[in-house]
């Protein structure tokens, strides 16, 4: 008996051995130590997805006013686009109380239709038609909101990421502008290590308010001849009437640009 | 243990709070402008007004002077008195500002000429920055009134240094090779001049051959190559007293002579049995060294500005190229490595660069390249250009230019970018210039 389950016993083992053999001759060994590197590539082509999509937040609010024969069916979109149209001018009257502006007229949208469905309820019979009139101010008060989200500057600012950064061509613009005032001596000794830093404060319709050498170029322009000429050229850029005011900067990112540290590097220069 | 914690936790906390304090200034966008633009700085020279009529008229002969200094500079654009809206008189205090922004000036020169009829003057400007509205640099001179050219040029030196931020050079001279002559009986003179052509005078009579002159670095001698004893030899000449004086008589012919930064040490090349070489002389002791004992030629010896190096070219590596070696003639290496040949170094006042002459394919170069041999470049380009000299600045050279077909050969100057050549105003054919230290 004793023997008979040994037998059982070695028979089973063997057939375990052996169907462990087959698998092993059928899948291979597991590798522990097999890492893919292949899908980090495509991570990092995903990367500069979120920069187009904020580069084209301000070209894209000019071709909107265009579809204006839409407005029956596509309410929500062709609707937003003409106050857009109205409210820009605001900001040009009075560009530095953007921020301020921008919180009270959204509170009284608000209000005003509180105050409606109050009336009714002093008036309840009165007027029947009003609750149409009422739903359709219901639906422009829904609507609103989104545009003045989207496109009007000042809710932007409000409601502003920090984290935001600005897109390659706004940077480009702002890099192209300054350059075309900027006139360096390359023939000063030294000339590529002549890198002069300077802080500018700017107010939300790009006028270049202050500017002045960072701490270190300051040191530098008091101690060397040829720093100071730079430093000097620098800062006549930034007072050439082309570049007293910035173009193009998007306004929503205002938080963003309204302080810039202007380098001015002539390393690339032959 | 309580003790050992905390020594951690300060630090850290401390790091801590400068991160924090650090994150404001990076909450301002940077943004590179690597990509300037150059052009002149347009600038106002106003006539320098006086009281009486002859202190105008030096007052509006200096205007001029200083005009032409800072345009052939081409760093500067004078901007005409026509399109001036305030009219700065003899009384003018404080620049109406924005009258000069609006002629896009950047920058604003006023003075005044005051004489006392005896033939002295009294000579003071401004400069100011039309931009930062403020006085950039201000300065009196008491001379005599027949200074008055030199006095402009200093002016024009101060304006130049301050916007700038380069060394001087309006207030120096040129010495040169003046030729005149057929090819076959050409007759060569030695002459000075201001570096803007004017006050030009030959210093030898032609009757015999010069070549090479030299300043010294307290621009009252020059050393020069001179046939006047039938051999060529190279001779010390006083500029104020005319006394010439050869420096020893040595075998072979000696030439190529240069000054050491302080003068009391000259290097030139000679050669004997086929072999040429450096030597130095201390002017002094009138010692001689041996700097060079390589087979072939070693010549155009030109010392760094601080006297612990010396740049030639020689033949020694097959072909004609520059090379390197201390004061002493120790520690040779090669500097250059381009194609074609190079010769006549010249090390820059400033220190930074080594001006040259390079002949490929049948055309001539100037060329500068950095004291340690990179950033090779060709300045200028023609059928025969060679013997570049720098100002004292080491901002603008100066070379011999011949067009083809054996046609004149005029001076030009260049700025060190490759800017703005423009040809030396001189009565006659010129070569071998030499751009004096400033004056004293």
């Amino acid at each position: 008996m004793a023997t008979a389950a040994a037998d059982g016993r070695s028979l089973f083992y063997s057939g375990g051995m052996h169907l462990a053999l087959l698998l092993f001759a059928i899948f291979g060994l597991p590798d522990l130590f097999d890492y893919d590197p292949e899908p980090e590539p495509i991570v990092v082509t995903l990367e500069p997805l979120p920069i187009a999509r904020i580069s084209n937040v301000k070209p894209v609010d000019a071709p909107i006013v265009k579809p204006k024969p839409k407005p029956p069916t596509p309410a929500k979109v062709v609707k937003s686009t003409p106050p857009v149209e109205q409210k820009k001018p605001e900001p040009k009257e009075n560009p530095v109380k953007v921020p301020v502006k921008d919180k009270a007229p959204p509170e009284k949208e608000k209000e005003k239709p509180k105050e409606k469905p109050q009336n009714k309820d002093e008036l309840d019979s009165i007027l029947k038609s009003v609750r149409e009139q009422a739903q359709q101010q219901e639906n422009k008060d829904a609507k609103p909101k989104p545009v003045e989200n989207v496109q009007q500057p000042g809710a932007k600012s409000e409601k502003y990421d920090p984290t935001i950064p600005m897109s390659l061509s706004e940077m480009d613009a702002i890099k192209n502008q300054i350059a075309r005032c900027w006139s360096f001596d390359a023939g000063m000794k030294d000339s590529a290590s002549l890198v002069v830093t300077v802080n500018a404060k700017l107010s939300p319709d790009g006028t270049i308010l202050e500017a002045q050498l960072s701490p270190q170029s300051y040191a530098k322009a008091a101690s060397d001849g040829y720093y100071n000429a730079a430093a000097r050229a620098a800062l006549v850029a930034l007072k050439m009437p082309e570049c007293q005011r910035l173009e193009g900067l998007p306004n929503d990112k205002y938080g963003t640009w309204k302080e810039m540290e202007l380098v001015f590097d002539p390393r690339f220069l032959q | 243990m309580k003790n050992s914690s905390l020594r951690f936790l300060i630090p850290s906390v401390w790091c801590v709070a400068m991160l924090a304090l650090a994150s404001p200034a990076n909450a301002a966008l940077k943004v590179v402008i690597d990509q300037p633009n150059f052009k002149p700085l347009p600038i106002a020279i106003t006539d320098l007004s006086s009281n009486s009529g002859e202190g105008g008229t030096i007052g509006k002969d200096m205007t001029e002077v200083i005009e032409a200094d800072l345009e052939r500079s081409g760093l500067f654009k004078p901007i005409s008195h026509s399109a001036f809206i305030e009219k700065v008189g003899y009384n003018f205090s404080l620049p109406r500002y924005a009258d000069w922004r609006q002629i896009n000036a950047e920058g604003l020169v006023t003075g005044t000429v005051v004489t006392d009829g005896t033939g002295k003057m009294k000579v003071t400007f401004r400069l100011w920055d039309v931009a930062q509205e403020q006085q950039m640099a201000g300065k009196e001179f008491n001379t005599l009134t027949r200074n008055w050219r030199r006095v402009a040029h200093l002016v024009a030196d101060e304006i130049y240094k301050r916007i700038t931020g380069e060394g001087a050079y309006f207030d120096t001279r040129v010495v040169y090779v003046s030729e005149t002559g057929p090819a076959q009986k050409r007759i060569k003179r030695l002459a000075i001049m201001d570096q803007d052509g004017a006050n030009h005078k030959f210093l030898t009579d032609g009757r015999y051959l010069v070549l090479t002159p030299r300043f010294s670095p307290n621009t009252q001698e020059i050393l020069y190559l001179s046939f006047a004893s039938g051999k060529p030899r190279v001779y010390l000449r006083d500029l104020q007293t005319g006394r010439e004086e050869s420096l020893g008589t040595f075998e072979g012919m000696s030439f190529a002579p240069r000054f050491n930064n302080d003068g009391s040490k000259m290097v030139m090349s000679i050669a004997d049995r086929g072999d040429t070489d450096i030597f130095e002389l201390d002017l002094r002791t009138r010692r001689m060294r041996q700097l060079t004992k390589s087979p072939g030629i070693d010549t155009s010896p030109s010392y760094s500005p601080d006297g612990r190096q010396i740049v030639f070219n020689s033949d020694r590596g097959g072909s004609q190229q520059l090379y390197l070696m201390n004061a002493d003639g120790s520690g040779v290496k090669r500097l250059s490595f381009g194609d074609g040949r190079y010769g006549t170094p010249v090390w820059s006042p400033r220190g930074d660069m080594i001006a040259y002459t390079r002949m490929q394919g049948g055309s001539f170069y100037i060329g500068v390249m950095r004291s340690d041999g990179s950033g090779e470049r060709d300045v200028s380009q023609g059928w025969l250009v060679e013997g570049p000299t720098w100002a004292p600045n080491g901002r603008v050279l100066m070379f011999q230019r011949q067009t083809g077909g054996g046609g004149k050969t005029r001076l030009y100057s260049i700025d060190v970018t490759g800017r703005n050549l423009r040809e030396v105003l001189t009565p006659a054919d010129a070569s071998d210039p030499a751009w004096s230290p400033l004056l004293p």
